[in-house]
């Protein structure tokens, strides 16, 4: 009696301090959000629109890779490391399709592409199914749109740069890559064919367009100008896709939307983006100048990870990283002893590393998508091209940026005879400028010019690639091969 | 099965490794030239060989034949046994040899020194050597020049011992039995890399086959006591 006394008690305290509650046996987990639930919030919409930042940030693509990669595959950097890992079958030009960078690349831009459309999709749905009514208005409705049509007009514009013919080669009119414009969400929906380049950069403008009808004009917080997508943002970026597409005029007409009209050049509308005062401070904490007009953050704990960051490529401690040819012809042969970028380089040991990125521990150095730099070259390269004649107002736009880093180094109107003489001068410029950011290759090949040839000493000698070779541009990538049947 | 690019040895005229495309014509691969791929038959240039336009379904590495003998002996007090398994009829990838045959710095292999092609007419295995050509020797993609028959039969386990039987009473024993053992004593193979029984895709069943720089199994010798009390 006793005992059944006693146990009774027992049990009944257990039962007690064990209350069975419905939130206990159905727990709903706080971080994993199903997508049925993720436009319930603004905060949950705005993760979404972060996410599409965070896909384009990653390693593999903008947080490091593609700029390095347009980098060392031309003539201005050299290799410590015979690393496959470390781009140095970019370096020799020796990619086939199971090469890491090119399925890795593609891999991830696909990724991203993926992200956006579905993002993309699923606003457009839910704000015409009046679901988002009280959780954003249809200004941040049309901002977030916005960004997600210029990072996947990014995205596009990236990935044809590596993957396919030039766009000066045949006016377009060769393969460019499968447009995925809808959110895939499960298998079988691999097969599509490559469209055309022409067809390609026609959506890019498209996607930019449109974007910048309805684009904020200015976050007010430098952070968010350098970080997110604004109106100067599209128009820079349209600056750029023109040039590229040999549409000088239509370089012009955006430039002139977002420069003055005399020096010191600046954005008259928007986010008031210009030239920093220095060279070193565009690539000093906090990386938010007024030229900086897109760049991916990171922090300590949000970094590109291993073997992916600019300043594993490119700085002095780390042993995988690229130092800067310096042989006759290369561009740091041509830059002036007193030129602030030359300054900024690092000498280790014989040879020179870049200085911008120095961060190899945390990773912490912001990677430069686009700067003002860009446009005022891009405008005055347009400019002499247009009227093939010089004028004093590109002469002006070259030697705002020239002058920046090497005062005594102006250019006057009569410094070039021909025309030619203005073009090798704002290439030279702009290689000079750009070095470490991913912008050589892409200057090769958009005027169809040949990757010149260089001595990488231990590491071999690489034949120069001309614009008829068939590895001027990278093949597809095995992965898309086999499981896309209509890829070709 | 193992998926491959097939090749079909080196041209003795030039040295290159000769590649099969899908439809079945050779094309000659050189690192150092402009244009990398040529046709064998009449040089002209030829769009590059990949993996998923050119691979086959080269051979597979499932065994068709196999089993095991098991044979214990016992004579007065010695007891033997001996246990040995075998597997017929499979082919291996053997993407070791690639890796030795790297055209970096890295491996200096003698193999290549000795037996790469030198002047036209040399009939041999070993591409023109070419500094960073990491395509002729199946380092960018596999080749089906690697696949080699990876039939085996291997002594699994040999052991020896011997009882004592008849102990002094103040022991308290009732037999000691002394007993030395081999594993892994011996394989008996053509196959050139390190174990023809290890996979580097792990332990899966769905993924045999590929050796890459895998470690091969140990010979274990033990030796020991069993006491019966």
């Amino acid at each position: 009696m006793r005992n059944i006394f006693k146990t009774s008690i027992i049990f009944g305290l257990i039962l007690l301090t064990v209350g069975c509650s419905k939130q206990y046996l159905d727990p709903v987990p706080k971080t994993s959000v199903s997508d049925l639930l993720v436009f319930d919030t603004k905060d949950r919409v705005i993760s979404q629109v972060n996410g599409m930042y965070a896909k384009m940030k990653v390693g593999n693509f903008l947080g490091g890779r593609y700029f390095v990669y347009n980098d060392v595959r031309a003539e201005n950097f050299i290799p410590q490391s015979s690393n496959l890992v470390t781009a140095f079958a970019t370096w020799n030009h020796s990619v086939v399709s199971s090469t890491n960078e090119v399925q890795n690349l593609w891999g991830a831009v696909y990724q991203a592409i993926n992200t956006i459309n579905l993002f993309n999709d699923n606003l457009e749905q839910y704000w015409t199914g009046g679901k988002l009514n009280n959780i954003i208005s249809e200004t941040e409705k049309n901002q977030f749109k916005s960004e997600a049509l210029t990072l996947r007009a990014v995205c596009y514009f990236y990935l044809l740069q590596l993957y396919a013919t030039p766009y000066n080669i045949g006016a377009g009119n060769n393969p460019g890559l499968p447009l995925r414009l809808k959110g895939m969400k499960s298998i079988g929906e691999n097969d599509l064919a490559r469209s055309t380049v022409a067809e390609v950069y026609t959506q890019i403008l498209k996607d930019l367009n449109d974007a910048e009808a309805i684009a904020i004009s200015d976050y007010d917080d430098p952070l968010l100008n350098t970080t997110r997508v604004h109106k100067n943002t599209i128009i820079a970026l349209k600056t750029r896709v023109y040039l590229h597409m040999q549409n000088w005029a239509s370089v012009i007409t955006e430039a002139q939307k977002i420069v003055s009209t005399s020096a010191p050049f600046s954005a008259p509308s928007g986010v008031a983006n210009a030239l920093n005062a220095t060279y070193a401070g565009v690539f000093a904490d906090p990386y938010t100048s007024m030229e900086s007009i897109l760049s991916m953050p990171f922090t300590s704990t949000d970094g590109p990870g291993s073997q992916n960051g600019l300043p594993w490529y490119f700085a002095a401690p780390s042993n995988e990283s690229y130092f800067l040819n310096i042989s006759a012809g290369s561009t740091y042969s041509q830059m002036d002893a007193t030129d602030a970028r030359k300054l900024m380089m690092v000498k280790s040991d014989v040879n020179y590393y870049l200085g911008k990125y120095p961060d190899v521990t945390t990773n912490t150095n912001y990677a430069p998508v686009i700067r003002y730099a860009e446009v005022l070259l891009n405008y005055a390269e347009a400019i002499v091209r247009q009227g093939n004649a010089v004028t004093q107002t590109a002469v002006n736009l070259l030697n705002a940026v020239r002058i920046r880093s090497f005062p005594t180094g102006a250019y006057t109107l009569g410094s070039f005879g021909t025309v030619q003489a203005f073009y090798d001068a704002i290439l030279l410029e702009r290689s000079m400028e750009f070095l470490g950011e991913g912008m050589r290759n892409l200057d090769l090949m958009r005027l169809g010019l040949t990757i010149p040839a260089k001595d990488g000493g231990a590491m071999g000698v690489v034949q120069a690639i001309s614009s008829s070779s068939s590895n001027y541009f990278w093949p597809m990538p095995n992965t898309e091969m086999s499981q896309n049947k209509l890829l070709k | 099965m193992i998926y491959t690019v097939t090749t079909n040895g080196v041209d003795p005229e030039t040295g290159r490794r000769v590649f099969v495309n899908a439809a079945g014509r050779e094309v000659l691969f050189s690192f150092e030239t402009t244009d990398r791929w040529h046709y064998k038959d009449d040089g002209t240039v030829a769009p590059a060989i990949t993996t998923a336009k050119d691979g086959k379904v080269q051979a597979s590495p499932l065994p068709k034949i196999y089993g095991g003998l098991d044979n214990t002996l016992t004579y007065k007090n010695f007891d033997f046994s001996l246990n040995m398994t075998y597997a017929l009829d499979f082919y291996l990838y053997c993407g070791t040899k690639s890796g030795l045959r790297d055209q970096r710095w890295w491996n200096n292999s003698v193999e290549v020194y000795k037996t790469a092609w030198r002047n036209p007419g040399d009939i041999t295995h070993i591409a023109k050597p070419v500094f960073n050509d990491n395509i002729s020797n199946g380092s960018s993609f596999p080749i089906s020049e690697n696949i080699e028959k990876g039939d085996y039969a291997k002594v699994r386990n040999i052991s020896l011992g011997y009882t004592f039987k008849k102990l002094p009473k103040v022991l308290d024993i009732q037999s000691i039995r002394l007993y030395a053992q081999v594993f892994n004593a011996y394989v008996f193979t053509k196959y050139s890399g390190s174990d023809p029984e290890v996979s580097t895709n792990g332990g899966s069943n769905l993924t045999p086959g590929i050796d890459r720089n895998t470690a091969p199994q140990a010979r274990t010798y033990t030796f020991g006591i069993n006491v019966n009390f």
